[in-house]
């Protein structure tokens, strides 16, 4: 009768396989090879030229060595793509206060040091011309040429009082998760 | 430094003089992604970057460095284009 209890105990055991099948599952995924990251992003966060400038350099860098770029613009970042002709009125008073002041737009950018009421960039911009620099309105545009995702920050729009049609176009106007999904893909995560 | 007369005849040849980076290397991706797997591609910048930045380049996107010759400040590399 030793044959007959075999079959009894089979179906006992049964169940604890799928069990301790489940419990190596999240073992294995711990051993296993971590995803390969491959690509940049950049908060632009300053809106200054020189710091902008070094921001796209290393965009359209990164771009044209294959990898994927994400530009994720933010407070004074965001005047790099408001639209030099965005409506400075029509707003809530403070706000309309603060485009008066600060109109934002790619081609008048000041720069961190040596501004001296905007000769510095002028002088600056001179310099760059004669190395066939290009200027920021160009590198936007080399930028997004070259498939780099540029998205704009939503929250500090609201801040700034600045809405989707003050700003040149975007690939997408998003917030920190759509930031850290790609940070978390990519390599080399810089903020400027 | 590749001898002069083994480098290799380029398909393409592109002329980044008096640009500075990153447009030699912008330049560069252009030409080479217009260019067919095998061909090989010639750049030449005046920027001493170009020293440092085609051999990064090259190890990014996987394409081969066949010969490099430099005169004065001129600076070329030839590149193999390995796959599309």
């Amino acid at each position: 009768m030793a044959i007959a209890t075999a079959p009894t105990t089979t179906p006992a055991l049964a169940p604890a396989i799928p069990d301790a099948l489940t419990d190596l599952v999240p073992q294995a995924a711990a051993t296993a090879e971590p995803p390969t990251r491959e690509g940049v992003t950049i908060v632009v966060f300053s809106g200054e030229f020189d710091r902008v400038q070094a921001a796209f350099n290393i965009a359209v860098g990164a771009a044209s060595s294959g990898l994927p770029v994400t530009m994720f613009f933010t407070f004074w970042g965001l005047d790099v793509i408001t639209r030099p002709d965005a409506r400075r009125i029509g707003r809530d008073p403070l706000r309309t206060a603060f485009r008066i002041m600060k109109p934002g737009g790619a081609n008048r950018l000041p720069l961190t040091r040596f501004n001296f009421l905007g000769l510095g960039p002028k002088l600056m911009a001179h310099l760059m011309g004669q190395f066939k620099m290009p200027t920021v309105p160009e590198m936007l545009e080399l930028a997004r040429s070259l498939n780099v995702k540029l998205v704009a920050c939503t929250i500090t729009m609201g801040v700034m009082g600045l809405t989707n049609e003050d700003l040149v176009p975007v690939d997408s106007y998003a917030g920190v998760a759509t930031y850290l999904a790609d940070a978390q893909a990519r390599a080399t995560n810089l903020f400027i | 430094m590749t001898d002069i007369a083994e480098l290799p005849r380029a398909a393409v040849v592109v002329d980044a003089t008096g640009l500075l980076c990153p447009m030699p290397i912008v330049k560069l991706a252009e030409a080479v992604k217009s260019a067919e797997v095998g061909q090989v591609i010639e750049v030449t910048a005046t920027d001493p970057g170009l020293l440092e930045d085609a051999p990064a380049w090259a190890r990014m996107t996987r394409h081969e460095i066949v010969g490099q010759y430099s005169k004065g400040d001129r600076h070329s590399f030839w590149f193999r284009k390995l796959h599309a």
